[in-house]
């Protein structure tokens, strides 16, 4: 349908209709909770103060609270146990959380994609929403990652945005 | 030949209501979804797609998008290659296998499970074609679903142009006159016709189909 529709005869755009019928048989539905996810995205991700565009977690310490973004790099661990001086091998991303593990998940950039791990997390680590715990995923932009009562959301890298990037 | 509605756009990279983000989201989504779906990426890898494509457009997609250097939706479809690619390195992983970024984009290109485009596997065209043949079947599904025909005049119509049958037949089948089946298939057709003009004008679904 490069030429104007105007310019395409009865026959060919029956001809169009036939093809999409058949174009269509083959994509499915997604799941309707792929909306739902970019909804919540866009509300956290508007509500930040500055958009981040390197990868990260994005998330809400308490319900109606503003937005926070934390940065990641090559690994992000993620538990209850904070980073300190007593404590060097606490978490980047420390959460006052009692559902969570001192170690909850972690992210590592493997390959060129970022690998969600669960720690061997006491209530586990769960990916959009789906009820079965993971030990590991390979995540991807805007996957929501549930760890206790908490809710975190992927961003990735926005380098594949640049052009003749793939 | 996917109509962006341009003013739709404008009001995005201002900022854009959730209302607009609906509008968006509606219009693109199939046309993702076959575009994915035409890389032979499974039903759970499309929907992937879908999700990364519109995370990217709604993060950084609209601030970048120059209206100078080209279309709208072949730079919508420029991200939703790379999304593509991004899906098939990650089913490399779950089988085991390293795929690199070039390696996937070779093993992405021109692999249709069905004819988008007769010997052409460019992704561009790929993409634009994908993008049609879903939004002529929301056109016509929108149709039908707020019956703008009698039930009989669509029936008529699907025999001949979606089952493809004689109409000689078809006519005898619904014991009436090869003239009326092809009324009816002309009929849809310019309605349909009527509303595709409005698309590609600007309007929206809703509006192509009072015009």
């Amino acid at each position: 349908m490069n030429s104007p529709i105007a310019a395409i005869s009865d026959e060919a755009l029956a001809q169009l209709v036939f093809e999409s019928q058949e174009t269509e048989r083959c994509v499915k539905a997604p799941p309707s909770d792929i909306l739902e996810r970019v909804r919540q995205f866009m509300v956290l991700y508007r509500d930040l103060a500055a958009q981040p565009l390197g990868p990260g977690l994005l998330y809400q310490i308490r319900r109606a609270e503003e937005a926070q973004f934390q940065a990641l790099d090559r690994k992000l661990v993620v538990g209850r146990l904070s980073k300190s001086d007593y404590h060097p091998a606490g978490c980047d991303l420390a959460c006052d959380d009692q559902q969570m593990s001192r170690h909850h998940f972690e992210i590592e950039l493997v390959d060129g994609l970022y690998v969600l791990r669960d720690l061997q997390a006491r209530n586990g680590t769960f990916l959009n929403q789906q009820p079965k715990r993971i030990t590991e995923a390979v995540l991807k932009e805007g996957d929501l990652i549930s760890a206790g009562s908490r809710a975190f959301i992927f961003l990735g890298d926005d380098a594949s945005l640049r052009v003749g990037a793939c | 030949m996917i109509p962006t509605q341009h003013t739709l756009v404008i009001r995005i990279q201002a900022g854009g209501s959730d209302d607009d983000w609906g509008r968006f989201y509606s219009l693109y989504e199939r046309p993702i979804l076959a575009f994915a779906a035409s890389h032979s990426l499974s039903e759970v890898e499309c929907a992937d797609v879908l999700q990364e494509t519109m995370i990217k457009m709604l993060r950084v997609g609209f601030a970048r998008f120059d209206p100078t250097k080209g279309r709208f939706t072949g730079f919508l479809f420029h991200v939703a290659r790379c999304c593509v690619v991004d899906a098939l390195r990650r089913r490399g992983r779950r089988e085991g296998r390293h795929v690199s970024i070039d390696a996937a984009a070779e093993l992405g290109a021109g692999r249709t499970p069905f004819e988008l485009v007769d010997g052409n596997d460019d992704p561009a065209n790929l993409a634009e074609r994908a993008g049609e043949m879903a939004l002529i079947f929301r056109a016509l599904d929108l149709m039908i679903e707020r019956h703008c025909f009698r039930p009989r005049t669509v029936s008529l119509f699907k025999a001949v142009t979606i089952e493809q049958r004689d109409p000689q037949k078809v006519a005898e089948e619904f014991e009436t006159s090869v003239g009326n089946v092809y009324e009816a298939k002309r009929a849809v057709l310019a309605r349909l016709r009527r509303m595709l003009q409005a698309l590609d004008r600007g309007a929206d679904l809703e509006e192509a189909l009072a015009a």
